[in-house]
């Protein structure tokens, strides 16, 4: 830090010093908490009346023009069938679309149903965590950024077993485990293994590596270097796909032993061609990386960008691979454009668009599309969707659900261009489901 | 929701509103109203979602995030506020008086409110907050790299408004393009 530096910092601090915050912050929070509700309540009762005063109308519309593609019952609390995997309190739940809820286990901070169970992981805050203190935290709520335990059970809750125990600190380092992700056999687990060493004033992230764990003998393999927040995905039972190190391909990683070979490169002509002709003039692209993979029927998507080096012209464009068809989606003609797919088992897929217009005076504006494979086209989503964190789209491919910071979970219609092949598409108003929990799957 | 989700949140609140209320300041340039209202609107959608975060971890990297970023969204806050400050220096050039500490300090206060809402976000997360690359970028909702352009930016247009001379500028420059 040179002196401009530390006089910027002193400067700062100056500044602050004597500064007070207003009295009764949290009434004043209350009351505009309330006030929001309110609101929120007086635009659902508009709604509402509208939807009482057209449906009649629609219906008899409907009647005289022949079958329509289907519709959602007003008794129903929600549309598309199956049932949500939500997360409230720290309660596993399924959610019916009558308003049924079935809890199945409690303690836990997540889920996700793989291979016909569900693998699940809880904080189990191990002896000496909690010296891993963030810096600037308050509660001893803040140990808990390492000690994830993971389990696997029964959809039903049952048969819960610990497969991963969070491990306690080895002196001033720790070890977080995270993304884990369980083989479609159930017979494995990857994850990744991320070193945290704790210092005087904050904690530093150290290496993160990709093991896997074999769940019958309990044996664990290193599979090398891996960063901790890039996806990866089991291919089969045996094998993962990985990005590689250098970013130039998509890696088949041995989970018995770690060899790794490759598997698609940057410089594939196929995907040269596709990029080139989604984004015409960005030269060929330079680094690859993984978004998604779906077992059934098998899909990779692909993130490909021109440049090697993160944050300069990035013309992101996304690849879907499916049944060696090749399907190119390049939304959004900006130079700094950030793509990332979320694949689901009806076929239909979201593709969200980050656009960094370096104007830098506000938050990139983010859109997220509908597609599909049978549509090859995308179908812009409501802007009001636009903030979710997690989402899910039922599994006859009719209903996307988008959630909100656990709060709120939104329901929209697969636009049409994605659902009416199979004739059922569902056509309602976007509907809202109020802290019901968070979103963690939708399953049949 | 639970009443224990509520008291831990009220429990953060008083714990934590003095330092969000500093970094709402920092943020908006020390416009105390502004900040005021920042500092609702992101401890309110905090509030929504209490269970979720005080279960999880603790809210504040959530709370500061949104403040983060609703400072930088100007639209928006500027579309709400119905009266503007009347400060001298706002847009004047600042002119370094060069008289002292004090006076050298106030300079740099006043001409971190006029660099552009992102660039003094970083600065602020950066030497205020003490939050690395990494944090920031996650804060922000970008690249490592988007966040060390900007603060280099953000440290280049201080050093101008501030009056730090052409070649001592130049040579700083120079030392940040090698670090990234």
């Amino acid at each position: 830090m040179n002196d401009f530096e530390r006089q910027l910092r002193e400067a700062m601090s100056a500044m602050v010093a004597d500064a007070e915050p207003p009295p009764a912050v949290m009434e004043r929070v209350r009351r505009r908490h309330r006030r929001r509700n309110a609101r929120l309540a007086a635009a659902g009762a508009v709604t509402i009346a509208m939807m009482v005063a057209v449906a009649p109308v629609v219906s008899s519309l409907r009647a005289g023009a022949g079958p329509a593609h289907g519709h959602s019952s007003g008794r129903l609390l929600f549309p598309g069938g199956g049932r949500m995997l939500l997360i409230a309190h720290g309660d596993l739940q399924w959610l019916y679309p009558g308003g049924r809820t079935v809890q199945i286990a409690s303690g836990f901070a997540g889920a996700i149903p793989a291979g016909g169970k569900l693998l699940a992981w809880k904080h189990a805050n191990p002896p000496g965590a909690s010296r891993f203190l963030p810096h600037g935290c308050y509660s001893p709520d803040c140990t808990r950024i390492h000690d994830l335990s993971y389990y696997t059970m029964n959809l039903d809750g049952s048969d819960s077993r610990l497969i991963l125990p969070a491990q306690s600190p080895v002196g001033n380092t720790a070890f977080q485990y995270q993304n884990a992700q369980l083989s479609p056999d159930d017979s494995r687990l990857a994850y990744i293994s991320w070193k945290l060493r704790n210092g005087t004033r904050n904690i530093f992230l150290g290496a993160s590596e990709l093991w896997s764990l074999d769940l019958s003998t309990g044996r664990k393999t290193d599979l090398g270097p891996y960063p901790a927040n890039a996806p990866f995905a089991w291919k089969d039972n045996t094998t993962i796909l990985a990005d590689s190190p250098d970013g130039r391909s998509i890696q088949l990683v041995n989970a018995q032993d770690g060899t790794r070979t490759t598997y698609l490169t940057v410089g594939d002509p196929r995907l040269i061609g596709a990029y080139e002709r989604a984004r015409p003039g960005a030269g060929p692209p330079a680094t690859i990386s993984l978004d998604g993979w779906h077992p059934s029927p098998s899909a990779l998507a692909i993130s490909l960008v021109s440049r090697a080096r993160v944050g300069s012209a990035n013309r992101a464009a996304e690849i879907l691979i499916k049944k060696n068809r090749i399907l190119t989606f390049a939304p959004n003609h900006n130079k700094f454009v950030y793509l990332t797919m979320h694949l689901s088992a009806s076929g239909v897929f979201l593709l969200t668009s980050l656009v960094n217009n370096c104007t830098c005076e506000g938050p990139w504006p983010r859109v997220t599309y509908a597609g599909s494979e049978r549509s090859q086209q995308l179908s812009r989503l409501p802007p009001i969707t636009s903030t979710w964190t997690a989402a899910a789209v039922n599994p006859a491919g009719t209903v996307i659900a988008l959630e909100e910071g656990g709060a709120l979970i939104d329901l929209v219609p697969v636009p049409s261009p994605e659902c009416n092949q199979e004739g059922k598409c569902l056509h309602f108003q976007m509907k809202q489901l109020f802290e019901r929990g968070a979103l963690l799957a939708w399953e049949p | 929701m639970g009443q224990d989700a509520g008291d831990s949140f009220e429990e953060f609140v008083r714990g934590r509103s003095a330092y969000l209320f500093k970094l709402a300041l920092l943020l908006t340039g020390q416009n105390w109203a502004e900040a005021e209202d920042l500092l609702q609107i992101s401890l309110e959608r905090a509030y929504r979602r209490r269970a979720m975060l005080v279960r999880d971890r603790s809210p504040e990297p959530y709370v500061r995030k949104v403040l983060v970023n609703a400072s930088i969204d100007r639209r928006r806050t500027l579309k709400r506020r119905a009266e503007h400050r009347l400060e001298a220096g706002d847009y004047d050039p600042v002119v370094d008086d060069r008289t002292g500490e004090i006076a050298n300090r106030d300079l740099l206060a006043r001409s971190l409110a006029r660099i552009p809402p992102r660039q003094r976000a970083v600065l602020v997360l950066r030497y205020w907050c003490d939050l690395s690359e990494a944090e920031i970028a996650a804060t922000l909702g970008c690249t490592s790299g988007t966040v060390k352009s900007q603060a280099a930016r953000g440290l280049a247009r201080l050093r101008e408004l501030a009056g730090v001379p052409a070649a001592e500028r130049a040579a700083n420059w120079e030392v940040h393009k090698r670090h990234e």
